[in-house]
């Protein structure tokens, strides 16, 4: 039998664990809630432009040829991994970066370069891929401004032919339970990949988004040409911000529900070891008592 | 026959709603948007959204964005849209005359920087614009 003092050590070091996992659910819970919020709020602005530029792609098709939507043979892929900063979130980084692991496999034949978003990607990342820039620190509450570089260097790189495609690897906030790895091609700006896009917002919540209708000619003020070159860049920032608010507000969930689950855990524990250290005590007692009675016995 | 608006922005909706009359300032001009109207679509610059439901006026300043109309609904995209009432003219100055300050170090800031600061006086402008031509013209 362990000795009493041993589990008693235990039991208290349980004790702080728990009390710490507490604090931090506590503390999550308070900026998933904020950050579930942000997340919500911008769906139906990223929405609206996606399905904007779905209706309007059909016109765009026959038009002239956009810098953002050229397809070009892919020989380059770039990744934007987008991973939280901090651990102690579930399986949350894992996931994601297992996704990116399985499409690096999958495209061998291509060079591949990374952008990250958050340490854990990095981390992950570095010396085994080219990563070519890393974005960390980006905080709980997301502003577009703060995404903003992070979409200019990838439409600037694009644009200079850098990489062919751009695929983001990015968890998309279902619920507080649920956060689910999702791809996005950001770059080209093709009529497929925004329809997969709206199709996939639109299988997420039913009634979130209608599947698309028939093509409308739309008349363009002051000419087709100006309103997609400014709508297209938007377009990709607008997307970028997006996924980071969802991947925000999955992190956040994820972490909460992780810590709730380890301090329940913790408490499990702790009832475990106290019976433990009950059984001890008295077994301790006993042999004391039958130690004594021995020794009367002995001496009568 | 009503027209069904929503206005949005990057941080929340900031209009959602049946109503008879839209205007908004795009990149050629003021329009004005009535049922029925063709499907549209325009960029939209820096001003007043005045938006008409029976007597009621609802005045808002925006910055940058779409617009798109079709089949009597009308969906504004755009950076900024803030009520009137909401207008601080103080905090749009200050914001103002902030943003010129750093705009003249022009030098020592970087790109990011840079187009931080002119979005931020874009932005405040837009503000004080509303601001004042609501003030000209005598309403609340």
């Amino acid at each position: 039998m362990e000795s009493t003092r041993t589990i008693k050590r235990q039991i208290q070091s349980t004790k702080n664990i728990a009390k710490i996992t507490k604090a931090m659910e506590m503390v999550s819970a308070a900026k998933m809630r904020r950050s579930q919020e942000a997340a919500l709020i911008a769906r139906p602005y990223a929405e609206a432009a996606l399905k904007l530029l779905g209706n309007v792609s059909n016109s765009l098709e026959e038009k002239k040829d956009y810098p953002l939507t050229h397809k070009r043979e892919v020989e380059k892929l770039c990744l934007l991994v987008i991973t939280s900063d901090k651990g102690l979130c579930g399986a949350l980084n894992s996931s994601i970066l297992k996704e990116a692991s399985r499409i690096i496999n999958e495209n061998q034949d291509k060079e591949i370069c990374l952008v990250t978003i958050g340490k854990k990607g990095e981390k992950f990342f570095r010396g085994k891929q080219k990563v070519i820039a890393v974005f960390d620190s980006i905080g709980d509450t997301v502003e577009l401004m703060e995404t903003l570089p992070i979409s200019h260097l990838l439409m600037k790189d694009f644009l200079a032919e850098d990489y062919d495609k751009v695929i983001a690897v990015y968890t998309d906030f279902v619920s507080t339970l649920k956060q689910s790895v999702k791809t996005r091609t950001l770059l080209p700006v093709s009529e497929e990949s925004i329809k997969k896009t709206i199709d996939e917002l639109g299988i997420n919540e039913i009634g979130r988004t209608k599947k698309m209708k028939d093509a409308t000619e739309y008349i363009f003020e002051p000419s087709p040409e100006e309103v997609l070159e400014k709508l297209l860049p938007n377009l990709v920032e607008t997307q970028v911000f997006h996924v980071v608010l969802e991947s925000n507000a999955s992190e956040h969930s994820a972490r909460m529900v992780a810590m709730k689950s380890s301090t329940d855990n913790a408490q499990d524990m702790l009832e475990d070891l106290k019976l433990y250290y009950n059984s001890a005590r008295q077994g301790k007692i006993t042999q004391e008592m039958t130690e004594i009675a021995a020794g009367v016995a002995a001496q009568e | 026959m009503k027209i069904d608006l929503q206005v949005v922005t990057p941080e929340k909706i900031a209009f959602k709603g049946e109503i008879n009359q839209i205007s908004l300032p795009t990149k050629n001009g003021q329009i004005t948007i009535l049922p029925n109207h063709i499907s549209l679509v325009s960029t939209i610059e820096g001003g007043e959204l005045i938006i008409k439901n029976d007597k009621e006026e609802t005045l808002l300043a925006v910055y940058g964005g779409f617009v798109e109309v079709r089949k009597n609904q009308v969906r504004v995209m755009t950076d900024v849209a803030q009520r009137v009432d909401e207008i601080d003219e103080e905090k749009a100055q200050k914001a103002r005359d902030e943003a010129q300050k750093r705009l003249t170090q022009k030098d020592q800031m970087s790109d990011v920087d840079f187009a931080d600061a002119l979005r931020q006086l874009e932005k405040s402008l837009a503000l004080l614009k509303v601001a004042g031509s609501i003030k000209r013209r005598g309403i609340k």
